[in-house]
């Protein structure tokens, strides 16, 4: 006769032991998915040029670093993780795959909550790497004399920790709509209008760098300009109810995905109403 | 009882897929035949948990299905194939089981993995293990399905056209593997091959236009369609059903006329002449 160790349940939300493994699994499938060699691809491109520069003299390599990790997380990795992250969450929700899967103790709610741990345990932890290589980098590089938009060495860990959150957003984004809208489609549209929205609140940063009211509420970091180069360091106030507010969609979309799934649903709708309420509050404060 | 369905109806839309049905089973293996459309698939996933009936009650390992954790409990000591199954992109074999079986709750890596190999060794998947699942061929994913079923030694097994797409050899193996799985278990088999029926089923039932016809032996079924089959020469009026043996006569199944050589029936005559037509159903004696 096997061993079958039965995992433990939190009944609030269906938390197991075997939602905690599935994450495991779902993690290494993250990290591994294609889209990402795409990103590493571009950015071992962008890299041989800013090599080339740091040569030739015409930067500082602390910056260059500090530029390179900038846009490989917030500006690839964030994004592509939105592609991986829903593409492994539909991988087993897809009709046909799902079939013999519904039929097993671990329901549809636990696998959700799986991915969003295997998105914790990879793409995030990726994130965090970043914004703890990015901290330690921007002390060590320098503003370029007489460019007020590249103050690298300004950026405080408020700032950064909006790294990882980014991440956070784009996966569970992602896991969100593989489970609303797994239709074929949905995703690059979904992705198409998030980056020309935001692109369009990215104009309200001028050329001086001064952060104007509609960029506070683009679901992004604010300190990148329109010229892609970093604006001033923000009110310590603005950048701390900017990242809440960022970690507030990033857990309305956690939510969306889970009200999704079979099961107890008033836990998930009170931390809805919350959460939007927190997120709205935060969107105002953000503004100074 | 492992199976015991009370009026279990259930209606897609306006469509009625199952008419109200009450059906028990215990151990052993209970065989499903029915034509397509007849309503197998919904009542085997009503068996599997996967979709919940409008009407009725279903009652499975001596759990009602209405309850989350009557459902989760079920769902642990439960074996599925479904008729048609798709397989996450990039697994292998072995990740694809490994995947099923801790979402079946097996937690600890190192049993896992061995029940993992177990159970691809029983459906002869152990070579094939590594290689990726889209460059297995339809056979041999047809064996994948079923020994995702088979991880954790299921106490109720639900098998919905097991040996489509398997060769010969394959299904007389998977005969064998049912065979053995049957003894302590509830195995459900749902199948259009008569012949498998008739060597794996002590007790097979007919499902029809979404209601049971049939439900019993498969002799019995058998002799339904005794007086009703002859050979002759040629298709003669009486014929509801006319093909060329192997004797190089006309087998017809119907009724026959005066005179006919009348021979013995067999399970397939039975099943044939039960959901033939529904004029000539009623002609079948009780």
């Amino acid at each position: 006769m096997s061993i079958i160790t039965l995992g433990q349940r939190l009944p609030l939300i269906g938390w197991s032991s075997s939602a905690d493994r599935l994450g495991r699994v779902e993690a290494r499938r993250m990290l591994r998915h294609p889209a990402y060699w795409f990103g590493l691809a571009y950015l071992a491109m962008l890299g041989t040029y800013a090599v080339i520069d740091v040569v030739r003299g015409k930067d500082e390599a602390w910056n260059i670093a500090y530029g390179i990790v900038f846009l490989g997380v917030c500006l690839l990795y964030a994004p592509l993780t939105v592609i991986s992250a829903n593409r492994v969450a539909a991988a087993a929700f897809r009709r046909g795959v799902r079939e013999p899967l519904d039929a097993a103790p671990v329901d549809a709610r636990q696998r959700t909550i799986g991915a969003v741990l295997g998105l914790l345990r990879g793409p995030v932890l990726v994130g965090v790497v970043g914004m703890a290589l990015m901290s330690v980098l921007a002390p060590l590089s320098s503003p370029s004399v007489g460019d007020p938009m590249n103050n690298t060495a300004a950026r405080g860990l408020l700032e950064h920790m909006q790294v990882p959150v980014l991440v956070l957003g784009a996966g569970l984004l992602g896991i969100a709509l593989a489970r609303w809208a797994p239709k074929p489609g949905v995703l690059p549209l979904v992705v198409l209008v998030l980056w020309f929205g935001t692109s369009s609140l990215y104009a309200a940063v001028d050329a001086n760098g001064v952060v104007h009211a509609p960029t506070w509420f683009a679901p992004w970091v604010v300190w990148v300009a329109e010229n892609a180069g970093l604006a001033p360091q923000q009110p310590l106030g603005q950048q701390m109810w900017h990242l809440v507010y960022l970690l507030g969609l990033s857990l309305l979309a956690g939510v969306a995905a889970l009200l999704r799934t079979p099961g107890t649903r008033r836990g998930l709708w009170i931390t809805a109403a919350v959460t939007v309420i927190l997120t709205g509050l935060a969107g105002w404060q953000q503004l100074g | 009882m492992d199976i015991r369905l009370t009026e279990v109806a259930k209606t897609y839309g306006r469509d009625r897929a199952l008419e109200p049905v009450s059906l028990e089973a215990g151990q052993g293996i209970l065989g499903l035949l029915g034509p397509n459309g007849a309503g197998k698939t919904t009542l085997l996933r009503i068996i599997a948990t996967v979709i919940a009936p409008t009407a009725g009650q279903v009652e499975l390992l001596g759990r009602d299905i209405a309850s989350p954790a009557g459902r989760t409990e079920i769902r642990r000591r439960l074996g599925y194939v479904p008729q048609e199954c798709g397989f996450p992109t990039g697994f292998t074999p072995f990740e694809y089981v490994d995947y099923v079986a801790i979402l079946k709750e097996w937690v600890d890596r190192r049993p896992r993995h061995d029940e993992v190999r177990r159970v691809l060794a029983v459906m002869g998947l152990t070579e094939v293990a590594g290689r990726r699942i889209r460059r297995l061929s339809g056979g041999m994913r047809r064996r994948l399905v079923i020994a995702q079923a088979l991880l954790g030694d299921p106490r109720l097994l639900v098998l919905d056209e097991p040996t489509v797409g398997l060769d010969p050899e394959q299904r007389l193996r998977f005969r064998d593997a049912v065979s053995t799985l049957a003894d302590g278990r509830c195995v459900v088999v749902s199948t259009h091959q008569t012949e498998d029926v008739a060597a794996l089923c002590p007790r097979v039932v007919v499902l029809h236009e979404g209601a049971i016809r049939y439900d019993g032996s498969p002799s019995g079924l058998a002799a339904r369609a005794e007086g009703r089959v002859w050979t002759a020469a040629d298709r003669q009026p009486g014929a509801v059903l006319a093909w060329r043996s192997e004797g190089g006569g006309v087998r017809q199944i119907g009724v026959p006329p005066a005179g006919a050589e009348l021979v013995r029936p067999t399970l397939e005559d039975g099943y044939l002449l039960l959901v033939g037509g529904a004029g000539n159903r009623q002609e079948v004696p009780a």
